[in-house]
């Protein structure tokens, strides 16, 4: 399927807008002193970011019905939502203990740990099952081979890899002697994820339009 | 190639040891003996006889490791003493020491007043006399009769000063009631008839108590009660004497948290200082001033009459000089600022522009003026004055000090950037050798490179020369004319040449980096580029103080990480088989069928039955079947080898041990693999019954490093974090610690002694029993009834170390003698054969399986089962034939991918060869579990689970990281990185404090530092030895199992040795050659020497361990050849 030229554009572009609201969400939640902090309340602080990560896969969710409905796999059906659901469920959870793994205390925290597990699966899971379904050939197709499509596979691309990587290098701050609030867990993982999320919109927005027109040989401009 | 390594083994040892010489200072002091006593001017004392002192007697009570708020906390454990200061007659005062907090330089400061220098940690456990002016040794050059009792440090560093001594060793951690029994014994008879004027007392006890249980144990009230009846019984002693006496009781050093010292945390460093004597009336008893625990020194001096010791830094204590007058104070304190001037003199050239000198010459002035002014000015205007004139003594004094410590500590910078340059030209040729695959042919042409070599070596010494004659750069390492300068010299001389020829010549050849870039990067996965990227990452963030401190989060965060993105990797795998089996359908169906039957056969249902499911007639059409379709479809290959694996477990059914088959399959099945055809040739598949084997072991891996994160918390951010470690060493839980010590080394015996033979697995477990009764004669561990145990358990450790050498002299017997020891287990029924590790038959089969040379190895299993039932002897034979036809199936599939495998050789050869590999790892396990019993030995007795989990991880990682065929390379540095996180895991961190001395004296009777050095050294390091020798099973495992093994073994075993020589020496100098870079430009950094130091010293003894072993594989693969 050849995605049209316009639909490209709008979706670069709205990845660079996404992109730019994201890293001002995280300046804002990091800078303010209020009830939204996400130094003094943590747990509000990713309520916050996942709602944000949700609201951009209803958008992006959204431009992809208007300009390639067609392309959606298989329509809603309820055997897929619920396998959906299964899967975001058990992906939640794999997080869970994945943190635990590297070191989150089992207890203490196990509500932060909770949510940065539930902001993480919204950032890396969330949208490929909406946009793909429970499929694992279309896992191997954005994921695995990443070949001929350009579209929204490549922004799910971007944006999971990059939120994993970005809370992966977000626990490095923690054991500096540097004394911050911010290095409590799970902050600098959340900051990091969402970081991450966001370089990855930006990173989709510079890569679709290029990606393209090597591949259409058009150019845009 | 070796030669070259050895160089550079020999290399990276002497230039780390030549920076550690030229970076820890050895402070220049200044010889002799002062001989000025301190004067008063004004002969008004109202003491009677003041060239003596005010006092004539004194006691000097150390208690080491008394740390401030056990004196003045709020638990008042010294009721006693306070009720004594209380009524006035006496003093309190927090000393604060100086870091290393280590009870060697603190008696240095203690006795010389001045700050010892960090090397004085190491020299801590060997103890040369004191040379410098001391207070001990100006006691008794001015006749006092000095006694002493206590730690024997003391009597090592003023050795044939007491006039009656009894030392107690201070290594001894797990003794605590013994030792200071052993001074107050004597207490009695010196009290009553004091011959002496000094008597020095150190006990070592609550030392101890807080190594084995820390500050917050319930031991600590009964021993400080005791110490408190002393202090008593010394003071009501003091009172019948004749003549003014002083009790002086204080601490070396504190204590941390955890029980331990030697870092600079709140508890360590702050220690109570008490001055006790009838003499004494005090009318402020609250008040507790600060003072530095050099401050003593000269204190006493002027208390006792004596002079002050040349090289003096601490300042009297105005307020301890009870009854002396103003004027007399002010005196003594300016003669203190003479002598610390001194000091001054002998570092500074200018004394004119130093702040302190300024201000002592204002205090001079004004004193002059104010002895002047005495009669006509007001007295209470001039008793003001004079309190000025104290303070302003005191201050300069103060800030001389920090002078004087600031200069004193003078780095060689010469001599450490000498070492640097070698150590990062080590580093380069390291890099150029190791990438170097193949030895190039040495046409080594000298004269291309004669100029360039010449010149370089010109220059170098021409820039030494002039560096040498240069003013202000005097390197007593390189520059003197010595012999042992001389030799270093030369020594350096030789490794420049060398290197800078090695560079030389190298890098021409190394023109195809970029392609040579490349080939590494296609042929690694992404593991194998993490392992990298790791290593590379965790050695640059050595550059920060709190990943210094914090090491071990790094550890974890990157071990973690790389078992999850291996799950990651056997996840990919799956998907990938998953989606190669959607082709064909008749392969699917195969594969399930022989999954069923697999299963069936390894549970042991029925062997018989499920084997002649696989029988030739059902196989066969499968796999020409399977030939054709690899054939067709260009995926095939995968297909075909996935579909050939389960069938060739299934045709050895008869050997249980499943891991081991598993490589083999693997082995067989990955080498079908075309090498260059397809693009993704690092993409294959794996079943999924392989698939949870694979996976379940990771998590399980996973999960026991995230319990072993808990056990013993160390670094200094999450220190005070309660651990498991810190549960199970506290008295009452003594029961559940001997519960799981039993269990830990029960799992240690069963998962070792799997795969051991018989005898090896008996004196392991007998190693296991007598470490137990060692800690049970330690006091430590529970055993109903210890009447036959020896003291301290020395009889049993040292039994223990008899077995562990019997193991590993086992292992190491030619492989005949165990033939005997496999006849001997024939007979027996079939389920106990499959039980036991039957070596010979295995050796018997896997040639038939990997090769095409049947027939001998046949008659083989057949022999092996005469005398077996009828049943028995079908399905080797079954097994036999269904292996024959495997053989014809991997010759066509090989002859398709075109792998160039092993074709035919001489049977009888290969025979031998598969005695002799086999053994290999066979015995290397053996080594390994004596390992294990060693740690379980030596580690405290709450390490034990550690040591547990450290097996069994092993067993359930080594599988694993053969099917993922890793690169030799990144093996080595995946078993450097287990080893430095089970470094971590036994407790121990980048400071002196985690360093637990006692397993250095495991079955000594005393301090032996031929044995002492290397026990330690073993101990703290066994992770690391472990890991490596690991990862030598491992690569006799592959090269033992693989398909090409004929070739791999003997080209490549060697090969493979002397890379993970040069690997092990990168690992070594990469961290290196960037520590000491910072260390030089960091060495005024506040952390100096609480931080950077220790973990130089570590990184050095880390670097000496590696080398040594590192010799070792040099050595074995020297034997190889």
């Amino acid at each position: 399927m050849r995605s049209s030229k316009r639909y490209i554009l709008t979706l670069s572009l709205a990845s660079f807008l996404a992109s730019l609201l994201i890293g001002l969400l995280i300046y804002l939640l990091i800078k303010n002193e209020g009830p939204f902090s996400i130094t003094s309340n943590p747990v509000n602080g990713v309520k916050i970011c996942i709602t944000a990560g949700c609201v951009h896969c209803l958008l992006n969710f959204i431009l992809f019905y208007v300009y390639a409905p067609n392309s959606l796999e298989s329509g809603f059906r309820i055997v897929n939502i619920a396998k959906c659901c299964c899967l975001l469920v058990l992906a939640c959870f794999t997080f869970h203990v994945i943190a635990i793994c590297f070191g989150a205390p089992l207890i203490k925290s196990a509500t932060e740990t909770l949510h940065f597990a539930i902001l993480l699966t919204v950032l890396v899971c969330l949208p490929f099952c909406l946009f793909f379904g429970p499929s694992i050939e279309n896992w191997f197709e954005v994921f695995i081979d990443k070949s001929s499509h350009v579209g929204l596979e490549t922004v799910v691309y971007f944006t999971s890899l990059s939120a994993l990587l970005g809370s992966w290098l977000g626990a490095i701050p923690i054991p500096l002697d540097w004394d911050q609030p911010w290095q409590e867990w799970p902050i600098s993982c959340v900051v990091g994820a969402v970081g991450g999320y966001s370089v990855g919109l930006l990173l989709s927005a510079v890569y679709l339009p290029r990606k393209y027109s090597t591949l259409h040989k058009s150019k845009f401009f | 190639m070796k030669l070259l390594i050895l160089f550079h083994l020999l290399s990276l040892v002497f230039a780390l040891a030549l920076f550690m010489r030229a970076f820890f200072p050895v402070k220049n002091v200044s010889r002799g003996f002062s001989t000025q006593k301190v004067k008063l001017t004004q002969g008004e004392s109202s003491l009677s006889n003041t060239s003596h002192g005010s006092y004539r007697r004194l006691v000097l009570m150390v208690i080491d490791a008394l740390r401030a708020d056990f004196a003045f906390g709020p638990l008042n454990y010294f009721p006693k003493t306070f009720e004594t200061i209380r009524k006035g007659h006496g003093l309190q005062f927090i000393a604060r020491t100086n870091p290393p907090t280590v009870t060697l330089p603190r008696i240095k400061a203690i006795t010389t007043g001045s700050t010892p220098s960090f090397i004085d940690v190491a020299l801590n456990f060997g103890s040369p006399a004191l040379e410098e002016d001391n207070i001990i040794t100006q006691m008794k050059r001015h006749g006092r009769q000095i006694v002493f009792f206590g730690d024997d440090t003391w009597i090592n560093l003023f050795p044939q000063h007491f006039e009656r001594s009894d030392g107690t060793t201070s290594f001894y951690v797990s003794d605590y009631t013994e030792v200071d029994r052993n001074v107050t014994r004597h207490l009695k008879q010196e009290l009553y008839k004091p011959t002496w004027d000094v008597m020095i007392l150190h006990y070592l006890g609550l030392d101890h108590i807080g190594h084995i249980a820390g500050p917050s144990s319930p031991l600590v009230k009964p021993k400080l009660a005791e110490m408190d009846d002393i202090i008593r019984q010394i003071y009501n002693a003091m009172e019948q004497w004749d003549g003014p006496s002083l009790l002086v009781v204080c601490g070396d050093h504190g204590m941390s948290d955890q029980g331990g010292h030697g870092g600079a945390t709140a508890g360590e460093i702050s220690v109570p200082v008490l001055f006790l004597s009838p003499q004494i009336v005090n009318r402020d008893s609250k008040h507790v001033a600060s003072i530095s625990q050099a401050d003593l020194c000269p204190t006493l001096s002027v208390l006792l009459g004596l002079p002050i010791p040349k090289n003096n830094l601490g300042k009297v204590i105005p307020e301890a000089l009870i009854g002396y007058s103003l004027p007399e104070k002010v005196s003594v304190l300016h003669q203190n600022a003479i002598q610390a001037v001194q000091i001054l003199k002998s570092y500074v050239h200018d004394l004119e522009k130093e702040s302190s000198f300024m201000l002592y010459s204002k205090a001079k002035h004004q004193y002059h003026k104010w002895l002047a002014a005495r009669n006509s000015t007001l007295a209470t205007a001039w008793a003001d004055e004079g309190q000025i004139l104290l303070s302003m003594y005191s201050q300069s004094l103060a800030l001389l000090a920090e002078k004087v410590t600031s200069l004193s500590t003078q780095y060689d910078t010469y001599a450490m950037s000498v070492s640097i340059a070698l150590l990062w030209m080590l580093l380069v040729s390291l890099i150029i050798s190791h990438m170097k695959k193949s030895p190039t042919r040495h046409s080594l042409a000298l004269s291309r490179y004669a100029s360039h070599l010449i010149t370089a070596i010109g220059a170098a010494v021409l820039s030494h020369i002039t560096m040498c004659t240069a003013v202000g750069v005097p390197s007593e390492l390189l520059c003197q004319t010595t012999q042992i300068s001389f030799i270093t010299q030369m020594l350096v001389g030789v490794i420049f040449v060398t290197c800078l020829l090695v560079i030389l010549t190298e890098v021409p050849q190394c023109e195809s980096l970029p392609r040579q870039y490349q080939t590494l990067v296609e042929k690694m996965t992404f593991v194998e580029a993490f392992l990298l990227i790791g290593t590379l990452a965790h050695a640059f963030t050595l550059v920060s103080s709190s990943f210094v401190e914090e090491e071990h989060q790094t550890m974890y965060f990157l071990t973690t990480t790389v078992h999850l993105l291996l799950l990651v990797q056997t996840v990919t795998f799956l998907l990938n088989s998953y989606r190669r089996k959607y082709p064909s359908s008749t392969i699917k169906n195969a594969i399930d069928m022989s999954h069923n039957t697999y299963e069936r056969v390894i549970t042991g249902e029925d062997i018989n039955n499920s084997c002649r499911k696989i029988s030739l007639e059902s196989v066969q059409p499968e796999c020409d079947r399977n030939i054709q379709v690899c054939n067709s479809t260009p995926s095939g290959h995968y297909s075909g080898s996935a579909a050939a694996e389960p069938r060739h477990w299934s045709a050895r059914t008869v050997d249980k041990e499943v891991s081991d088959c598993l490589h083999v399959g693997k082995a067989l099945g990955k080498s079908d693999k075309p090498k260059g055809g397809d693009s993704k040739g690092n993409v294959y598949c794996i079943s999924s019954k392989e698939f949870l084997h694979v996976s379940a072991s990771i998590i399980c891996v996973l999960v026991l490093l995230r319990v072993l994160r808990r056990w013993n918390q160390t670094g200094n951010k999450w220190i005070d974090v309660p651990d498991f470690g810190d549960w199970l060493i506290l008295a009452e839980n003594k029961m559940y610690l001997s519960l799981v010590a039993v269990f830990s080394m029960m799992i240690i015996g069963a998962s070792q002694g799997r795969h051991l033979k018989r005898v090896q697995s008996m004196s392991v477990n007998l190693a296991l029993c007598t470490a137990y009764l060692y800690r049970v004669a330690g006091e430590s561990l529970f055993f109903p009834s210890s009447w036959f145990l020896s003291a301290r358990g020395i009889l049993e450790a040292r039994a223990s170390f008899f077995f562990m050498g019997i193991t590993v002299v086992l292992s190491l017997l030619p492989t005949n003698c165990f033939k005997l020891d496999d006849v001997q287990q024939r007979p027996k029924t079939l389920p106990a054969i499959e039980g036991q590790t039957s070596k010979l038959k295995k050796a018997a089969y896997v040639p038939v399986l990997s090769r095409h040379t049947e027939s001998p190895h046949c008659q083989v299993s057949e022999r092996d089962l005469v005398g077996q039932s009828s049943k028995k002897t079908t399905l080797s034979h079954e097994a036999a034939q269904a292996s024959s036809f495997i053989a014809r199936q991997k010759k066509t599939t090989s002859s398709v991918s075109r792998s160039s495998c092993g074709t035919s050789r001489s049977s009888g050869q290969m025979q031998d060869e598969e005695t002799v590999s086999f053994s290999m790892h066979q015995r290397l396990r053996g080594v390994a579990a004596a390992f294990l019993c060693f740690m379980c030995l030596v580690l405290r007795p709450h390490n034990l689970p550690v040591v547990a989990v450290m097996s069994l991880v092993e067993q359930m990682m080594t599988p694993v990281v053969i099917r993922f065929r890793m690169q030799p390379t990144y093996i080595v540095l995946y078993c450097l990185w287990m080893g430095q996180a089970f470094f971590f895991f036994q407790g121990n961190s980048n400071s002196l404090s985690t360093l637990d001395l006692t397993t250095g004296y495991t079955g000594l009777e005393e301090f032996t530092p031929a044995m002492t050095g290397p026990l330690l050294a073993l101990a703290t390091y066994a992770g690391t030895i472990f890991w490596i020798v690991t990862f030598l099973r491992i690569v006799c495992l592959m090269c033992d199992k693989d398909y090409k093994c004929s070739e791999y073994r003997y080209v490549l075993l060697p090969s493979v040795l002397t890379g993970a020589c040069s690997t092990l020496l990168l690992s070594r100098a990469l961290p290196a050659s960037i520590y000491t870079v910072l260390m030089s430009t960091q060495r005024y950094h506040l952390f100096v020497w609480t931080v950077f130091s220790p973990k130089l010293l570590y990184e050095g003894a880390n670097t000496a361990v590696t080398c040594v072993l590192s010799l070792l594989l040099l050595i074995w693969s020297m034997f190889q050849t």
